[in-house]
């Protein structure tokens, strides 16, 4: 496989897909070279919903890909949360694909998913046209008719088309008479539950908010919409979920903990959070940034912070060869001291200071807020590469959404900027180490170390 | 170490006299076109016989607002002496948002009626309700209609002031000043991230594309780490911001690249550069500490002198315990 295809696939996996053609032949070409890999990163937990969607079309479509069984495809799906897996699966329809493969694989993966009365219940307009689309029009009419009059042959009808898919082919049954429309009595507690709510809303307490306001669409418009938000569970609102590392030190500085308090506690989550990393062989430049600007404020207070020095230690115990220069901080950061962020960012300096060694790459984990002065850096990236030094030199941002503006504090276009969101964020960076010194064309075996190094969780 | 370095190579270089007497330069840290020299006090027990003044945020009550234009302030530390800011404005949903027009300064547990106030929300009718108080600070392109329209008990008085100034962002909304602030808070909230506060400050030189704009003291450190953020996003960064608008070129020594030999050669010429551009604004500073000479005596109160300065370009006010200055906001009135 071509090295840059898969860099260009790092660089834009983020960003959401909108036909540019230039993108969607990147995938086809990622697909054809590569279909087995292509094919695990359906589960990239980084990847934009758009590029899954287009993974699973090509997977679908492409005859390179169809040496990979249905079965597996299905079983990659799986490893998503339901909602994303349905909306990944919904591309057959919007596309309309019309084949056998697709069929198979839309039925397996929706009458054989566990959570199928769940869907049903919270999006049964999207799972009802899904399944119409795979089935086509005359087999859904069939099936809803063999629902509502059952018989012989109608039953073998069922079991054959559909049923046959389902871990608990009674529950399917309740599931598809619930889509069709046809009258049963529930016995799976969402589907009663949806059921429920159509004659009295407060019977839908816990349903999502998008069902819960489409059920007061239609049959309770009375019902003022703040009532219909108190009852929905609180998505709106989902809880950070930051790593394990990044909870502790954040811990650890809000509560000023002494080394150790928290220490032995370090080792144990860091034990954990390597253990499916594989070690880069690097040698590796660290400009970590502890200025005042790290510490953040409001609900963000400290996460910057806390989410550069668990990417450090990450680092620290996957790469082979790693130095690191800091700037800023109340102290200098080691594994009995916690430093508070403090000071101004130096950024230019500590850059050259690290050029010095010649590292095989310098890494500025930085929120970009360079102020002494702004553009320094910028200039002696390009000092450095007039010097004859071409090692790349990565900007890494801890960011608290994705949505996070960062034009301005991008340190110079000769930075190759990343945003990082969580600590896994390390495995992208890890990554690009490894392809930053692989040769052009990879290997099946390296191809595999990208995937453990992406996607093994 | 660098910092450390740093800050005693600008005491070194600059000996700031007059207002600033008992000062000390840091570096030059800059964000976009707005720059910032934190300054510190000479010596470490100036800090300790300054702790007698109380920071404003956590001390300021606004108990509220009988008329527009009135402000009724509490300070609400049972021990140590509030100098209020001057031109700090108070918005909260709901009411009629106020700023007020000079230094106030309240003894412990004192009640103060302020009437000369300036409404700044034209367009909603209603008063300050007690404890919805939000802190803020007029915009530095508002100071000089601001100081020059003080003492004056006209609650109206700055809105045109305002509506000129709202219409120089695109924003035609009269005398409002949160309306100018809503769209633009996003842009002011950078400076305040990138202008960090330094342990040890309290104050701190402005400039603008290079050129000094204000000098803000506090009486020690506590106090200025509340008043920093306040002064960075409302007063400083709106200047800085406007003048970005207005494409107006940054004031940088540029780091010359050409014939460069090796990484110390590199290093030089950033530390040249950089030791440049401090000179260049230090220069400014000193100069300014001169002023002190043309202040005239506004208000005494709590054992303070309060004075107001209008030298040139320059207006403002300072607050004297003694011979020490303990406050000072100095601004450039022509940006």
């Amino acid at each position: 496989m071509d090295k840059k295809l898969l860099v260009e696939y790092l660089n834009s996996r983020q960003i959401p897909l909108t036909g540019q053609e230039q993108m969607l032949t990147l995938h086809q070409r990622l697909c054809e070279a590569a279909p087995e890999f292509y094919l695990y990163l359906l589960a990239d937990p980084f990847a934009d919903l758009s590029h899954k969607r287009e993974m699973l079309a090509n997977l679908i479509r492409l005859p390179a890909a169809h040496t990979i069984t249905r079965q597996r495809i299905v079983e990659q799906l799986r490893t998503l949360p339901a909602e994303e897996a349905l909306l990944v699966a919904d591309v057959i329809r919007q596309r309309r694909i019309n084949n056998r493969r697709a069929r198979e694989i839309g039925l397996q993966l929706l009458i054989g998913h566990e959570q199928f009365p769940q869907l049903a219940a919270t999006r049964r307009q999207r799972v009802t046209l899904l399944l119409k689309h795979l089935l086509g029009e005359r087999t859904w009419s069939s099936v809803r008719r063999f629902l509502a009059q059952p018989s012989e042959v109608g039953e073998k009808f069922l079991r054959r088309e559909l049923l046959h898919y389902a871990p608990d082919p009674e529950v399917a049954r309740e599931t598809l008479c619930f889509l069709a429309g046809v009258p049963f009595n529930p016995t799976d507690p969402t589907l009663a539950k949806r059921m429920a709510a159509r004659e009295q809303l407060e019977q839908g307490e816990g349903l999502p908010r998008e069902t819960l306001f489409g059920l007061r669409g239609i049959y309770h418009r009375d019902v003022p919409a703040s009532r219909v938000r108190s009852l929905s569970t609180s998505t709106a609102r989902v809880a950070r979920q930051d790593g394990p590392l990044t909870r502790l030190y954040r811990e650890a500085l809000l509560q000023e903990l002494e080394g150790e308090e928290y220490c032995e506690e370090l080792w144990r989550r860091t034990e954990q959070a390597v253990a499916s990393l594989p070690l880069i062989e690097a040698r590796l430049a660290v400009v970590l940034d502890l200025s005042a600007s790290m510490a953040s404020s409001g609900e963000r207070a400290f996460h910057p912070v806390a989410l550069a020095l668990a990417l450090v230690r990450l680092l620290q115990q996957r790469v082979t060869s790693l130095t690191l220069y800091q700037v800023g901080g109340s102290a200098p950061a080691s594994e009995e001291l916690l430093p508070q962020p403090r000071g101004m960012t130096d950024l230019a300096s500590a850059l050259l200071e690290a050029a010095r060694r010649q590292p095989q790459a310098i890494l500025l984990i930085t929120d970009g807020y360079e102020n002494m002065r702004q553009g320094d850096a910028a200039l002696v990236l390009q000092g450095l590469r007039l010097l004859g030094l071409t090692m790349p030199v990565y900007q890494i941002v801890p960011v608290y959404t994705s949505a996070e503006q960062l034009a301005q504090r991008r340190l110079g276009d000769d930075f190759v900027l990343l945003p990082v969101q969580h600590e896994q964020g390390v495995r992208e960076v890890l990554t690009r180490l490894f392809l930053d010194y692989a040769a052009e064309f990879i290997s099946p075996v390296e191809a595999e170390q990208v995937q453990q190094l992406l996607l093994t969780r | 170490m660098m910092e450390i370095q740093a800050k005693q190579e600008a005491a070194e270089t600059s000996l700031l006299t007059g207002l600033l007497a008992h000062l000390v330069p840091g570096p030059l840290v800059s964000w976009g076109l707005l720059g910032v020299i934190g300054l510190f006090p000479v010596s470490t027990g100036q800090e300790q016989s300054r702790a007698r003044f109380v920071p404003p945020m956590r001390s300021l009550e606004v108990v509220g607002s009988p008329n527009y234009g009135t402000l009724v302030l509490r300070n609400r530390a049972t021990k140590g002496v509030l100098v209020l800011p001057m031109h700090v404005a108070f918005f909260q949903p709901g009411g009629q948002n106020h700023a007020t027009s000079r230094v106030l300064i309240l003894d412990a547990d004192e009640t103060l009626t302020a009437d000369d106030c300036f409404c700044i929300q034209q367009t909603q009718s209603g008063t300050l309700n007690q404890a919805q108080q939000r802190f803020s600070m007029l915009p530095l392109g508002l100071r000089r209609a601001a100081f020059e329209l003080r003492g004056i008990k006209d609650f109206r008085r700055l809105w045109t002031a305002i509506a000129a100034y709202s219409r120089r962002y695109g924003i035609n909304y009269g005398g409002h000043l949160e309306r100018w602030l809503r769209p633009n808070f996003a842009s002011l909230l950078p400076y305040r991230r990138a202008l960090e506060w330094q342990p040890g400050q309290v104050g701190a030189a402005f400039f603008l594309a290079g050129r000094l704009v204000g000098v803000e003291v506090a009486p020690n450190s506590a106090y200025w780490t509340e008043m920093l953020p306040v002064l960075l996003i409302y007063c400083y960064a709106s200047a800085a911001l406007l003048a970005e608008r207005q494409h107006r070129a940054p004031a940088h020594p540029v780091l010359d690249l050409e014939g460069l030999r090796d990484l110390d050669d590199l290093q030089q010429r950033l530390a040249e550069a950089r030791r440049q551009e401090q000179e260049q604004h230090l220069t400014q500073l000193s100069a300014l500490a001169s002023l002190y000479k043309r202040a005239r005596p506004a208000e005494e109160h709590a054992g303070l002198r309060l004075l107001s300065i209008s030298q040139g370009e320059w207006l403002g006010q300072v607050v004297y315990a003694g011979s020490e200055v303990v406050y000072l906001s100095l601004f450039r009135s022509e940006l």
